[in-house]
């Protein structure tokens, strides 16, 4: 039994030698946004999340699409990917640039461009041309859209951002 | 094509004139149809609509009638489709701007304005094609960025270009942009500095170019890269960096604390006080790539042949770099060094000598996709290799588990033995009180269960062949039927004497009759 944990311990490490550098393979399999950008956004909050109770929404992410049991990890990166997009058009727009404090958001743009730039290759076309309600990117595009039509029914207003801010880490952590 | 579509169909042949046709809609959303704006009440076989406020992403139905007066055909409904999935890619809008040695190009991406690519501001990819007008070679420069620069042209010469959008994703190619030409300028009497590099020295960023003349003055400004993505004109966007205003000298220092965490994009122009010169080729750098990484903290837990080793690493560093870790490990006595390198944070070095002081040095190496920057390496750590495995203990805890396991393994043999045997060598003596109960020695007999015949005789004078032959079958299967209530086993019963087999097994089975009986 001892000499089998230094084994297994080898094994997993020769198969982590075995992918590529920065291969679209990582441990986890489900879809979420990086480290800094969580941290990022979570320096970002500037409205207590108490008084916005009655902006509150459901923007019916789709969770399965999230989750790490339905993708198989190729389309974890994949979807990953498609998140960190949105979330950065979500983050780059002119309203948004009124919004949030200008040196935190200039980071979090930064942060996530390089990461979509980086898993550019990782791209997967979910299910050729059949487009179905399984499809992951079209689910979420749909998630997104819902969010973007809420901001322009609550004209911008800081609660809305607000509401828009925790439900992205909400979703994504 | 981007946010129109076309719905075509054709008439039936027998339809008279003064016919029209209207289409509804409805997308998975409704559950109700509603007229389909440009498309109500057409006389040709053709209408075209927009996407403005439909849901692109939503699956979405449509139907069809003609309609003459006040009679109106049944419906034809299409088969469910997805706008995004239809959409074509249409040209991109480009604007060119001439330099003397350099043509900046503005894009903007394609259905501006529209809804089918709202959602798509980093999705799409751009191919440029230009080439020397009238016939010179095409090149092509691929771009994710609104506003790009192509430098290496030569002045005063036509060049001529064309823009396409691709979705990534989706892997559509889209239309070409119709060709726009441009004229680049005379050379301007103000050389652009060149071979702009940024280094780090202590906590600061040098950046430096090269230049030829002298008594010029040069300024420096940065962009988020980032910003080239949204503004197809970025002009307004640059900003100067203070450290490096009207320098003399062709490198300048800033603080590394002057820009945030990110990527950047940085050029430099040079000034002769009459004129500027355009501005150099920019440079990407990242700044993260330059901000020093603390060395990791070690762990070991040592065993007699191995050190299992945990190295900790805090940096917020996003979870999709690639870090490696690099250990050096040497005996306390020796100088010679191993270097080993591993994917894990956590991990065994095996081959080690016991009783033996070993001292490990880690750093991490982080990879991203465009650049790569390594920790210092920690201090020592160092561990002592616990006693290796002497024989003497092997076998003293050896001795003592056989002490304990052998009786076990003696009994359990034992009983099974005496299970088999009463398997398959039962002991035919019934228990000693039953003997004696018994006296009567036809119901001892038919307890003893020996194969031969132990009914009573009877005698019938005639018809002895068939009696007998009756008799005989009631005793077997008397016989059998007993049988089958004592033991698994039919028909296999030796004829042995009570005397036969251990006595151990005897009494064993002894005690089954009792149970029986």
């Amino acid at each position: 039994m001892a000499l089998l944990l230094p084994l297994l311990v080898a094994m997993v490490v020769c198969s982590y030698g075995s992918v590529s550098s920065l291969g679209c393979d990582l441990p986890h399999n489900s879809v979420m946004l990086t480290r800094r950008t969580l941290d990022l956004l979570d320096q970002m909050r500037r409205v207590s999340p108490f008084l916005c109770l009655k902006d509150r929404r459901d923007f019916r992410l789709p969770r399965k699409m999230v989750d790490g049991v339905q993708l198989q990890k190729a389309q974890a990166m994949s979807v990953s990917q498609l998140v960190l997009q949105q979330t950065l058009q979500l983050f780059s727009t002119d309203h948004a640039s009124a919004a949030w404090d200008e040196t935190l958001l200039l980071q979090l743009r930064s942060e996530l461009l390089q990461h979509v730039e980086a898993l550019q290759p990782c791209l997967v076309q979910a299910t050729g041309g059949d487009s179905s309600a399984e499809d992951p990117s079209l689910a979420l595009r749909r998630y997104f859209r819902r969010i973007h039509l809420y901001l322009k029914e609550k004209k911008y207003s800081d609660c809305a951002w607000e509401i828009v801010r925790s439900e992205i880490m909400r979703a994504f952590s | 094509m981007d946010n129109d579509f076309a719905l075509l169909w054709s008439r039936n042949h027998e339809s008279a004139s003064n016919v029209t046709f209207s289409a509804e809609y409805q997308t998975s959303e409704m559950d109700y149809w509603v007229k389909l704006p440009g498309c109500q009440d057409i006389v040709d076989t053709k209408c075209n609509f927009s996407s403005p406020k439909l849901d692109v992403y939503e699956e979405m139905k449509l139907r069809i009638r003609a309609e003459k007066g006040n009679h109106t055909s049944s419906w034809n409904e299409l088969d469910s489709f997805i706008l995004f999935d239809k959409a074509r890619v249409g040209p991109p809008e480009v604007h060119v701007e001439a330099e003397d040695r350099a043509a900046v190009i503005h894009i903007s991406h394609p259905g501006r304005g529209g809804s089918m690519w709202a959602l798509d501001n980093f999705s799409f990819r751009y191919y440029i094609l230009i080439w020397e007008n009238p016939s010179g070679v095409k090149k092509t420069f691929s771009t994710d960025n609104l506003t790009e620069r192509i430098f290496d042209l030569l002045p005063e010469t036509t060049y001529c270009l064309e823009v396409k959008a691709v979705l990534v994703r989706e892997r559509k190619h889209g239309a070409y942009s119709p060709v726009v030409c441009l004229n680049t300028t005379v050379e301007n009497m103000v050389p652009a500095p060149e071979n702009v590099q940024v280094y780090t020295k202590n906590s600061n960023f040098v950046l430096k170019w090269t230049y030829a003349p002298a008594d010029v003055t040069f300024r420096a400004q940065w962009l988020p890269a980032y910003s080239k993505r949204i503004h197809r004109d970025d002009s307004d966007k640059w900003k100067p960096i203070p450290a490096c205003e009207n320098v003399r000298t062709t490198h300048c220092t800033f603080p590394q604390d002057a820009l945030a965490k990110g990527n950047y994009f940085i050029r430099v122009q040079a000034s002769n006080g009459n004129n500027t010169s355009f501005w150099s080729k920019e440079i990407r750098m990242n700044s993260e790539q330059y901000i020093p990484v603390l060395p990791p903290a070690i762990v070991m837990k040592p065993s007699s042949e191995s050190l299992h080793v945990s190295v900790s690493f805090h940096d917020s560093t996003s979870n999709f770099h690639s870090l490696t870790y690099e250990i050096i490990i040497w005996k306390n006595t020796s100088n010679t060094e191993r270097r080993i390198v591993e994917r894990s944070p956590e991990f065994t070095i095996a081959d080690l000598q016991p009783l033996t002081v070993y001292c490990v040095r880690a750093r991490v190496l982080i990879e991203t996709y465009s650049w790569n920057k390594s920790s210092g390496f920690s201090d020592a750590m160092c561990e002592e290799t616990k006693p290796g495995g002497s024989p003497a203990v092997w076998i003293a805890g050896g001795l003592v588990i056989a002490s304990l396991v052998i009786p076990l393994v003696v009994c359990a043999l034992r009983s099974l033995l005496s299970c088999l045997n009463y398997v398959f060598f039962p002991s035919l003596k019934p228990p000693s009180n039953i003997a004696e109960y018994f006296s009567e020695p036809s119901l001892k007999n038919l307890l003893l269960l020996t194969t031969e015949e132990q009914t009573e005789k009877c005698f019938i004078i005639e018809n002895t062949d068939s009696v007998s032959v009756k008799e005989s079958t009631q005793a077997e299967d008397e016989h059998k039927t007993y049988a089958s209530q004592t033991s698994q086993d039919s028909g296999h019963y030796s004829n042995e004497d009570e005397n036969a087999g251990s006595e151990t097994s005897e009494e064993f089975v002894q005690q089954q009759r009792g149970h029986h009986t």
